[in-house]
């Protein structure tokens, strides 16, 4: 039987043993996420109740023109979030005026201290807020990312205001010498948002621009986004890792990004991949190709390095805070021979002391079975347990070692027929 | 013949092509339900597949792949249009058989009456289907099982299944080989799983 006769059994297996009832799904339908539903109202119309019915009252007693106006200026307009890490919820009306200003967390409140910007107009507020960003030391070359949100109804309306706040900000940290980057985006009431930013006591902003990033990724999720940082996330918002889904360059669609993301926090991509070429052993000008990128994985900023060497294609994590190696992982049907002079193998990252070359060969060795007789061959780092495994087939045989990284011990070596 | 197995797996790509889904998926977000059924005609195979490769149970995979398209309808407005709908239901389908998991805590073992009950509920399981799957459910280990039905099911290149079941390329290339390795064994040696 051939893989593909193989495969068709499984496949006509699964669609026999397939549900197929598509009338016990729809029976299940309600309505849908992100559609306006009439009984809910968005929620701050809501809140605009009690100054209706003032207007109302207004409009009966003195007369209609002045209970007009009198609503227009209080009737919410746009909300305008600005997060960095602290975050501050701006309400402003058609006149682009403030109508209240939220800290949405702890940190917003010292930024928010004492100063009373309701009857502002938006653009002194959001001055304003950005000088007490700076002086509070939250906007700086570690982490120079803001994010501006704006919540509108009328698309049109939230694009621009999203545009000018844009504009303004960069002024505001070149003139503070900072060499800021924002990202920006606008969008409409959306209560399944709103609920998801209440539940984890972020802004809907930042909510909105983690779900992007969950959207178009495959391995990103929600709630293991929700503690980074807005200059965190704006790394990964411009990196493959926010995109393997959708095969498009990092940016996404509905974000803006102007400026670069501190990197000053991390080792830098160029020492992430001298890491990764130092410990595989192989030169700058042997590669075939070179990728390496952000990603978020099990908890940590990493970077993410492929790279391919004759055939043989490299994988390495590396960990963006401190250049350790997390995951180093090597695949292909030809291993080339180290080139004279690379046989002595450099270190082994942060904690090895044998490199994965030396690990091959001490399994091969042990096997008794020449690098050039293998098949299948594998090495992979298993940091967790300290060991490499390695795999591979020769002749009828499989073979699978474990080889301690420390000492180059064999942990454990198994044989298949 | 092999020809026309190669035409299987294009089939299989076809029939969950990023052509006909998309418009499937923006007919729902204009509230469409026939849309829906053409998306469950086209993609249940898919679902289930991938809910029972991670539940080992054949009751559950049904529950999510049924949950699944219900999830699906509830929020497809979060779809973006990017050309890669499979891998959004997918991913739906994923979490929800994640979640089912880590409700359950552990993985329970089909009971083997349960297989009778399997073939007796659908008339459309044969013999060797049973068996096949007997085999990629008690034969595999959970990442083999995995990769090589969703193979199977999709017609997928490995690097999208890498991308869609959160593994490295080389780890899937290995589980994908040794997969089918095995279930060779299992089906043409006539051993027990």
């Amino acid at each position: 039987m051939n893989d593909q006769e193989l495969e068709r059994k499984l496949h006509t297996a699964l669609e026999h043993a397939a549900p197929d009832d598509v009338e016990a799904v729809l029976a299940r339908l309600g309505p849908q996420n992100g559609k306006i539903i009439p009984i809910s109202a968005p929620k701050r119309r809501k809140r605009i109740l009690p100054w209706i019915a003032a207007a109302c009252l207004a409009l009966a007693i003195g007369g209609g023109v002045a209970g007009v106006r009198y609503q227009q200026a209080n009737a919410v307009a746009s909300v305008v979030s600005l997060d960095v890490n602290p975050c501050v919820r701006l309400e402003v009306n058609r006149e682009e005026k403030v109508l209240s200003a939220t800290p949405v967390n702890d940190d917003a409140n010292q930024i928010l201290d004492g100063m009373d910007l309701t009857g502002t107009d938006l653009e002194v507020a959001v001055n304003a807020i950005i000088g007490s960003l700076l002086k509070h030391g939250y906007v700086d070359e570690l982490a120079n990312s803001v994010l501006i949100s704006v919540e509108d109804d009328d698309l049109t309306r939230g694009a621009a205001l999203e545009e000018k706040l844009t504009g303004e900000i960069s002024q505001v940290l070149e003139s503070a010498s900072i060499n800021g980057a924002i990202l920006s985006q606008s969008f409409a009431t959306d209560d399944a948002l709103q609920q998801k930013a209440e539940e984890y006591g972020i802004s809907q902003g930042k909510a909105a621009l983690i779900q992007t990033l969950v959207d178009s990724s495959s391995h990103l999720t929600f709630e293991s986004l929700v503690g980074l940082s807005i200059n965190e996330l704006n790394l990964l918002a411009n990196s493959e890792a926010a995109a393997d889904l959708t095969g498009q360059s990092g940016e996404q669609e509905s974000i803006r990004s102007t400026g670069t993301a501190s990197q000053s926090g991390y080792v830098g991509v160029d020492a992430a991949t001298q890491t990764a070429l130092t410990h595989a052993g192989v030169q700058q000008s042997q590669l075939d190709y070179l990728e390496a990128d952000y990603d978020y994985e099990d908890g940590r900023m990493v970077y993410e390095v492929e790279f391919g060497v004759s055939g043989v294609e490299y994988e390495y994590d590396i960990d963006a805070a401190t250049g350790a190696i997390l995951k180093a992982e090597q695949e292909g049907q030809t291993i080339q021979t180290p080139a004279p002079g690379q046989t002595q193998q450099p270190q082994g990252g942060s904690s090895g002391t044998i490199s994965s070359q030396e690990a091959r060969d001490i399994a091969l060795s042990n096997a008794g079975v020449a690098l050039s007789d293998t098949r299948e061959l594998e090495v992979e780092l298993e940091a967790d347990d300290g060991c490499y495994k390695v795999e591979f087939k020769s002749g009828q045989y499989e073979y699978e070692y474990e080889i301690s990284v420390a000492d180059g011990r064999i942990l454990s070596a198994e044989r298949d027929d | 013949m092999l020809i026309l197995l190669e035409t299987m797996a294009e089939e299989s790509r076809r029939v969950t092509a990023p052509d006909i889904l998309e418009p499937l998926l923006v007919r729902m977000q204009a509230g469409e339900q026939e849309a829906l059924a053409e998306l469950y005609h086209h993609a249940r195979t898919a679902v289930y597949g991938l809910a029972l490769s991670y539940l080992k149970n054949t009751h559950d995979a049904e529950d999510v792949t049924q949950d699944t398209f219900v999830r699906v309808w509830e929020n497809v407005h979060q779809y973006q249009s990017r050309g890669t709908p499979l891998a959004w239901v997918l991913t739906v389908a994923r979490n929800l058989a994640l979640m089912k998991l880590r409700e359950r805590g552990k993985t329970e073992e089909l009971e083997p009456e349960s297989w009778e009950r399997l073939a007796a509920d659908s008339p459309l399981v044969t013999v060797e289907d049973r068996q096949v799957l007997r085999a990629a459910l008690e034969g595999l280990t959970d990442e083999e099982r995995q990769v090589v039905t969703l193979h199977a099911v999709t017609g997928w290149k490995h690097k999208e299944i890498a991308h869609l079941l959160d593994l490295p390329l080389s780890t899937v290339l290995s589980k994908y080989r040794r997969a089918l390795q095995k279930l060779r064994t299992i089906l043409e040696g006539g051993e027990k799983p």
